[in-house]
């Protein structure tokens, strides 16, 4: 386990790992953090993953870790790692069990004060409309012809069926549609799973959030993004359920024997891995995609709902219910891009797992209306705290892969926060707070505790140090659904 | 519930998922333990209407671990889709196959949630005592 006089300091935000620390990496380990973040993520597994993701098979330039980093399997929660496409390795683990697990901002113009007498209403209006908690189905119900058209189509069947407008759409990562999709790649399990559940928001970190923005710190971006200081905004934060868990199980349980085919040698058998364009590389990748489009869809009619809800308390109160999007971005994904690395442009295959795509100004694949202030970054805080809005910068595409943190990240595992914070506690700390809370169990709710992660703020602070991200607007939580 | 060696498993800490170690005299019992362990995280609630279910399973793996993963994966599936859990089981393992006989209830409702069962620094290890692993679920 490094220490960290083994990093090399490049700033204050900014640390490196050499390949010379470990034989087995074939990259350097590149860390986004303040040495107080770094020297706290030294007690558990979070570097070790990384320096075992640095030696993946055809990895390039090095492994980013972002300042949210905590401990995962295989790789860490944070950790950016880019193989060479095609002839590099897809690694399941490197994207993790919940595909394209996401986070969707949605803009009201319903101030504050004028929400004031109504959020009561609301949180229970959200926790009506939006199917919630363990293992819940209750979703659209879908055809199997239905389910091929949302995981080959993504948001586009949204669209087609009413749930989605062509701004949704266009304010989605990928337009909400990965294409290479393929259905027929999915076990019967992953679709049987998929099948009740779509428009659903499920359990854990999940939730559905009000805000209001509280401060702008870039009044042309938010301008853009049609953020208002002391407006309610929507945060959604969920992924591609139990059909996503099933693809990377058979994935990660069916490339294991495939890592012996290739005579690929694994730090970590969670890092399990196949060349990209080897039978079992394209499968997994085209399965991947599926679930990664059942994820934006299911965000898309999650949105749709909370626009019911937001109709049914508000309609007849005041105007500016209308809930239009921001932008939807995934934070657990393999995508293929093109990226400056060591002087050359290279095509990649990036594996973010609980790490956000930060594109900078002027980049393919973002809205043009966001060409001049870069890609909306959506930045949750853990329950009761503040989220940020931020953008990409030119830094983030030199340094991390154009990727950023994607929340604030844990630091306490969930049976120590259930021994030591108590749920009935929590909920009164909230609502003397203002913020109303409809949860599924108070048991979840304790997991969740805002003691149980980092700072936000701070992890703000090194990405913003770093260059990576520029901050645009921080949102206070009013309303927190969740499973 | 199963648990045919008592204190087969402990829950031990992990920063964000679940994780348990389980040690057992044979691969079978090895096996019942950690479903043991996993259906104590997830906190099963027998439903008061619940007729005895029966299954017969057979999973092949490319060694124990894989086999594991597989066997646990399956009865997360059949608690998730079905709502079924088992707390009587008959396994036989030889060569990297499982045939398993069981038989259990329906639950009353969901109370936690499982995603995955990881790799993670799994390896099935022999000492004296008998098999020891350590099981990553991803909550």
């Amino acid at each position: 386990m490094p220490n960290l006089i083994d990093f090399v300091k490049i700033s204050d935000f900014e640390w490196e790992l050499p390949v010379s620390f470990s034989t087995s990496m074939s990259v350097p380990v590149r860390i986004f953090a303040t040495e107080k973040i770094l020297e706290a993520a030294l007690v558990d597994q979070s570097i070790q993953q990384a320096i075992n993701a640095a030696s993946l098979p055809g990895v390039e330039g090095h492994v980013a870790v972002m300042p949210d980093m905590h401990q995962g399997y295989g790789f860490p929660i944070g950790g950016v790692a880019a193989t060479s496409y095609p002839n590099g390795v897809i690694s399941p683990g490197g994207i993790g069990y919940d595909i394209n697990c996401g986070v969707r901002l949605l803009a009201s113009r319903i101030d504050v004060e004028e929400a004031a007498g109504e959020l009561s209403n609301l949180a229970y209006a959200l926790n009506h409309y939006c199917p919630t908690g363990l293992g819940v189905s209750g979703g659209i119900k879908l055809s199997l012809e239905d389910l091929k058209q949302v995981c080959e189509t993504g948001s586009n069947w949204a669209l087609k069926k009413g749930y989605a407008t062509q701004q949704d759409l266009r304010r989605t990562e990928e337009e909400g549609n990965i294409k290479g999709a393929d259905f027929k790649k999915l076990s019967e399990r992953a679709k049987q799973r998929g099948l009740p559940q779509l428009g659903t928001l499920g359990s854990g970190n999940h939730f559905i959030e009000v805000d209001y923005v509280d401060e702008i710190f870039d009044q042309d971006a938010a301008e853009v993004m049609g953020l208002s200081q002391g407006k309610l905004v929507v945060m959604i934060h969920c992924g591609s359920r139990g059909l996503g868990h099933q693809v990377c199980s058979d994935a990660v349980q069916s490339l294991q024997s495939a890592v012996k085919k290739y005579g690929i040698h694994l730090e970590d058998r969670e890092l399990v891995c196949a060349p990209i364009n080897s039978p079992e590389g394209k499968e997994y990748l085209a399965a991947m995609r599926a679930a990664a489009n059942f994820a934006f869809c299911n965000r898309q009619v999650l949105a749709h709902l909370a626009r019911k809800a937001f109709k049914s308390v508000f309609l007849k109160k005041t105007k500016g219910y209308e809930l239009s999007q921001v932008y939807d971005i995934a934070h657990n994904i393999g995508k293929i891009e093109t990226h400056q690395i060591d002087g050359q442009l290279k095509k990649v295959c990036v594996h973010r797992k609980g790490a956000t795509r930060a594109f900078g100004p002027n980049e393919i694949g973002i809205p043009s209306e966001f060409a001049k202030i870069g890609q909306p970054v959506l930045i949750p805080g853990s329950m009761g705290t503040s989220s940020w809005v931020m953008v990409g910068t030119p830094r983030s595409m030199a340094v991390s892969f154009g990727s950023s943190c994607h929340g604030a990240g844990r630091v306490m595992s969930r049976s120590k926060a259930k021994k030591t914070f108590s749920g009935s506690q929590l909920r009164t700390e909230l609502s003397q707070k203002g913020i109303q809370i409809q949860a599924g169990s108070l048991a979840g709710l304790v997991e969740e505790a805002p003691a149980a992660y980092k700072d936000v703020d701070e992890v703000i602070e090194a990405v913003v140090g770093a260059g990576i991200t520029k901050k645009v607007a921080r949102l206070k939580p009013l309303v927190v659904v969740k499973g | 519930m199963i648990n045919p060696e008592n204190n087969c498993f402990e829950e031990i800490q992990h920063t964000a998922d679940w994780a348990i170690r389980v040690c057992a005299s044979s691969p079978e019992a090895l096996f019942e333990c950690c479903a043991s362990g996993m259906y104590s995280l997830l906190k099963v609630k027998k439903s008061n209407e619940s007729p005895e279910i029966q299954k017969k399973i057979h999973l092949q793996g490319v060694d124990l671990e894989s086999l594991l993963v597989s066997f646990l994966s399956d009865l997360l599936f059949f608690y998730e889709t079905e709502r079924v859990v088992f707390n009587w089981m008959r396994l036989r393992i030889q060569n990297n196959e499982l045939d398993g006989e069981l038989r259990g209830f329906f639950i009353e409702s969901i109370q936690e949630e499982i995603k995955a069962v990881t790799y993670h620094q799994m390896e099935i290890k022999q000492n004296a005592k008998g098999l020891s692993v350590t099981v990553v679920f991803d909550v």
